[in-house]
């Protein structure tokens, strides 16, 4: 291409006609400019659209606070329905100091209470020994008879939130209404996993009485037989304390006594205050809720007897003691529940229905016999001493621990008691017995 | 059809008062400050400085008045929407006419209604006045022109136009385009080439 042709090209595309714009044409693009570049509506339309963002996450955050504060209310609520829900480790503690006001010979060493007055619930009778293999009992070890140490029982670590009331309702679900016959806990019938076994509140005015005739047994050199063991436990857990104004569910848990393994026991003590009211009689019922997942065998000590409507009604100024062996699975985790216990009452104090729950964690399964209180010691060992009259169960080093015991504290007269007799009356050895599942 | 106006010549763009480049931009930048921050009279000024403009050069690339009007309106509607995304590089009047020229080819590019490369007015051009004929050779000739410019391929029709009907400058189609300035004098050179084979061709 030539410069000329070139030149002639560009002044051909530069001599482009071209025409004026319309008249019209101004207004009519001017008119076409949109509202909306007023960045001032802009900013309306967006602290608009923000407040109502801001509106919607107010309401949400409203709905979600107002949620959680109903449901924290609801709880509480249903946590108000239980006077008293305390880690075991904690009753244990003011059972030991119960004890030590009630001790009167000052001249006894502190560290281990005397024998707690518990009136245990009847202990209802567990699953089936077929079902469940036998614990293994307190071994006759003689070297079981070690002092019980000084330490305070340790505070119970802060618990999991206890799910009491979907263990009532489990517990309810589970136990059928009292007829008012004692009724064998059904394990099969529990629900979520729970082996549920219902106790009703065992009035006891025999309890003395089976004491009195195995003293006068052995006085007599004769061999005790069909002892009564929920009577013994209940004569040595002892009576309430005489300023009690209300019933007291009293649980506290250790390894069992005389125990070389993991065999751990469970006191539950119902005290009845004495009479103030002019009401004899109080509506009691227990039951026990086991997490059978954990539990590699129980088997319940006191012995289950017959009873009719009056069992559920607590005789003024009494206490009843029942007493459950446990072995845990292994694995287990100490913060893990292994056991709830629900006791329904009539307050003698209020005059109104009420209930306490109580739960065991394993945790409180670990705890050494010897630094339990005196009364759990009281209980477990007569328990212990008192199943080897039988001879279900070995005595060696019963006598020894109960000498411990009251020498421990000189002024209890149930453990000097309990010392005597099992000093008179040794039974023969025999190996330990257990019971599982 | 506009045929009183075909005779009347115009600048591309549209003749400015002469200013120093850095006055003009920041001149620019006000205006689209003012604009974006909804101010109405300076959008209103940004219409009547660059709408002429426009429309010329949609008129040389469609060769219909109304057609140019009718895309110039819609070129501003687009620029409005797109506003906010022009980020200012390039001057304003290089951004309105990507938009006009893009316009432009998707009215082309519609089924339905096209523009006629090949009579654009022809009919309105009768007349008894003596320079008539002067007139009509120098229509057909700019006609063959542009019909020359419309085949040629994209991105040497763009440069043309907007060099040359767009009165852009090389440095800002370049920018535009984002090559250099002497890919853009390639381009030029080679749609010389081009058109003048093709009205060689038209010739015979």
């Amino acid at each position: 291409m030539t410069q000329k042709r070139k030149a002639e090209l560009q002044r051909k595309l530069s001599m482009a006609p071209v025409a004026k714009p319309p008249s019209d044409l101004a207004d009519r693009i001017k008119a076409d400019i949109p509202e909306y570049l007023d960045a001032g509506r802009d900013r309306q339309r967006l602290s608009r659209s923000i407040g109502f963002s801001l509106r919607v996450a107010a309401s949400i955050i409203l709905l979600v606070t107002s949620a959680f504060f109903a449901v924290e209310f609801l709880s509480r609520t249903d946590e108000a329905e239980t006077t008293v829900t305390e880690p075991v480790a904690a009753i244990a503690e003011s059972a030991v100091k119960d004890d030590v006001q009630q001790q009167q010979d000052l001249d006894t060493p502190a560290p281990t209470p005397p024998p707690q007055r518990v009136v245990g619930a009847g202990g209802a009778s567990p699953a089936p020994p077929a079902a469940r293999p036998k614990l293994a009992a307190a071994k006759p070890a003689e070297t079981a008879e070690a002092p019980p140490p000084a330490a305070p029982l340790p505070a119970a670590p802060p618990p999991p939130p206890p799910a009491v009331a979907e263990m009532r309702e489990a517990v309810a679900e589970a136990i059928e209404p009292s007829a008012g016959r004692r009724r064998q806990p059904d394990a099969g019938a529990a629900a979520n996993d729970l082996a549920v076994a219902r106790f009703e509140a065992r009035d006891d005015p025999q309890a003395e009485t089976e004491v009195d005739r195995l003293k006068k047994l052995i006085g007599e050199g004769e061999s005790p037989a069909g002892v009564d063991v929920g009577a013994v436990i209940d004569h040595f857990a002892g009576p309430p304390q005489p300023d009690l104004h209300d019933i007291r569910l009293q649980v506290e848990a250790s390894r069992a006594p005389l125990a070389a393994d993991d065999t751990a026991v469970i006191r539950y003590t119902i005290d009845v205050p004495a009479a103030g009211t002019g009401e004899q009689l109080r509506l009691a019922q227990l039951s026990i809720a086991l997490e059978t997942s954990i539990i590699h065998s129980y088997r319940t000590i006191s012995d289950v007897r017959p009873s009719s409507d009056e069992n559920k009604l607590l005789t003024t100024g009494t206490s009843v003691t029942g007493l459950v062996e446990v072995r845990l699975a292994a694995g287990t985790r100490p913060e893990q529940r292994v056991a709830t216990i629900l006791l329904d009452y009539v307050s003698p104090a209020s005059g109104q229905k009420t209930n306490t729950t109580q739960p065991v964690y394993a945790r409180d399964l670990e705890r050494s016999w010897q630094s339990a209180s005196r009364r759990h010691r009281l209980a477990t060992l007569s328990a212990t001493w008192s199943e080897s009259l039988s001879g279900a169960r070995g005595a060696t080093g019963v006598a020894e621990a109960a000498a411990a015991l009251a020498q421990e504290a000189p002024g209890d007269d149930r453990a000097q008691e309990l010392a005597t007799l099992t000093a008179s009356y040794r039974p023969r050895t025999s190996s330990p017995t257990g019971s599982g599942r | 059809m506009c045929p009183t106006d075909v005779a009347s010549l115009a600048q591309f763009p549209a003749p400015e008062p002469q200013r120093e480049p850095s006055s003009r931009w920041a001149d620019e930048r006000a205006l689209l400050e003012a604009i974006r921050s909804g101010d109405r009279d300076a959008a209103e000024a940004m219409v009547e400085r660059t709408y002429p403009a426009v429309y010329a050069s949609l008129f040389r690339l469609c060769s219909d008045g109304d057609l140019a009007a009718d895309l110039t309106q819609e070129t501003y509607q687009k620029a409005w929407s797109a506003l906010r995304r022009f980020d200012g590089r390039s001057q304003l009047f290089t951004w309105l006419y990507r938009i006009a020229y893009t316009t432009f080819l998707n009215h082309v590019r519609r089924p339905r209604r096209t523009t006629s490369l090949d009579e654009p007015y022809a009919a309105d051009l009768a007349g008894d006045d003596p320079a008539a004929d002067q007139v009509l050779l120098q229509k057909e000739d700019s006609e063959r022109v542009r019909a020359a410019v419309l085949r040629l391929p994209d991105d040497l029709r763009f440069t043309v136009t907007a060099h040359f009907w767009g009165g852009l400058p090389v440095r800002e189609i370049a920018q535009l385009e984002n090559i250099t300035t002497v890919a853009i004098r390639k381009r030029l050179h080679k749609a010389f080439s081009i058109l003048e084979a093709m009205m060689d061709e038209d010739l015979r």
